[in-house]
């Protein structure tokens, strides 16, 4: 069994990776795009748009009702 | 000289529908709502391969085509304001009560109902810039996912929401204030902030040239 503070350590990894990419993505000059520009873009498209919301609404739902 | 819809009318009909209705977003929902089934909660699994059908059928062309209607939606101050309101609202029912469902549940249809009948824009998203982005988020997202998945079939889960009830409220407001942002991105909005950084360096976020409309929506 993966120890509880391994568990918490690769969540706040992934957390800190995913502030990290934001972060050099609002550098000037930076080779990647925002993520709210890149979300932009792809929830233009009914299929992605639906698709993203869906999780979007189960995060709350796996949360805070599913027991 | 046929027009732009013209033309992809036109791929739609020559493509194969089947492949069409074989779309990542499809696949993606269905092969979620499978596992969703596997770990015990076969509701959500069938909220999601049904969900993953119709995107694929739409996309194949099975479905009417639905009257786009753009829905007036909140400002980012507002949208602040509504989660608030929202999270006091929900944090008041009892926990994981038939109320809370209920709510959460129609606040999910409600979402659903915005996000397919809202009309699909053409956006900017083709530069290698945008690729590079969309490529490390995924990557990022396929580690998340092996790394829940590892929890879930090798550890207990680290947090269980009823440890933290005191951080419930701060939750409910994030997780409302992102849903109404992907509505408003959906739509076209960004932030000024993320506008800066965009493509352009500027508020021309399209890439057109023309300023953006949209930026602070």
């Amino acid at each position: 069994m993966i120890s509880r503070l391994v568990v918490i350590a690769g969540f706040l990894a992934l957390a800190a990776s995913t502030v990290g990419i934001e972060a050099v993505s609002h550098r000037a000059g930076s080779r990647l795009v925002p993520l709210a520009l890149l979300l932009r873009t792809v929830l233009s498209r009914r299929s992605a748009r639906v698709a993203i919301l869906l999780f979007w609404w189960w995060v709350g739902w796996h949360f805070l009702v599913e027991p | 000289m046929p027009s732009n819809n013209d033309g992809m009318a036109e791929h739609r009909r020559t493509r194969p529908s089947v492949i069409a209705a074989v779309w990542p977003s499809a696949a993606v929902l269905i092969l979620a709502g499978s596992f969703h089934a596997y770990r015990g909660v076969p509701a959500e699994g069938i909220v999601f391969v049904l969900v993953g059908l119709a995107i694929a059928a739409d996309r194949a062309g099975w479905l009417p085509r639905p009257r786009p209607h753009t829905f007036r939606l909140p400002d980012p101050r507002a949208s602040a304001a509504l989660a608030v309101l929202g999270a006091f609202a929900l944090t008041v029912l009892p926990m994981r009560g038939i109320a809370e469902a209920v709510a959460i549940g129609a606040v999910g249809v409600l979402v659903m109902v915005v996000g397919w009948w809202q009309p699909d824009r053409t956006a900017a998203g083709s530069t290698e810039r945008y690729r590079r982005t969309a490529l490390l988020w995924c990557c990022v997202g396929v580690v998340v996912c092996l790394w829940e998945l590892g929890v879930f079939l090798l550890a207990d889960p680290p947090l269980h929401e009823y440890e933290y009830p005191a951080g419930r409220g701060l939750l409910l407001v994030v997780w409302i204030a992102v849903g109404l942002a992907l509505l408003r991105w959906s739509q076209g909005g960004i932030t000024k902030a993320a506008a800066r950084a965009g493509p352009s360096g500027h508020t021309d976020a399209s890439g057109d040239g023309r300023a953006d409309p949209d930026i602070g929506a």
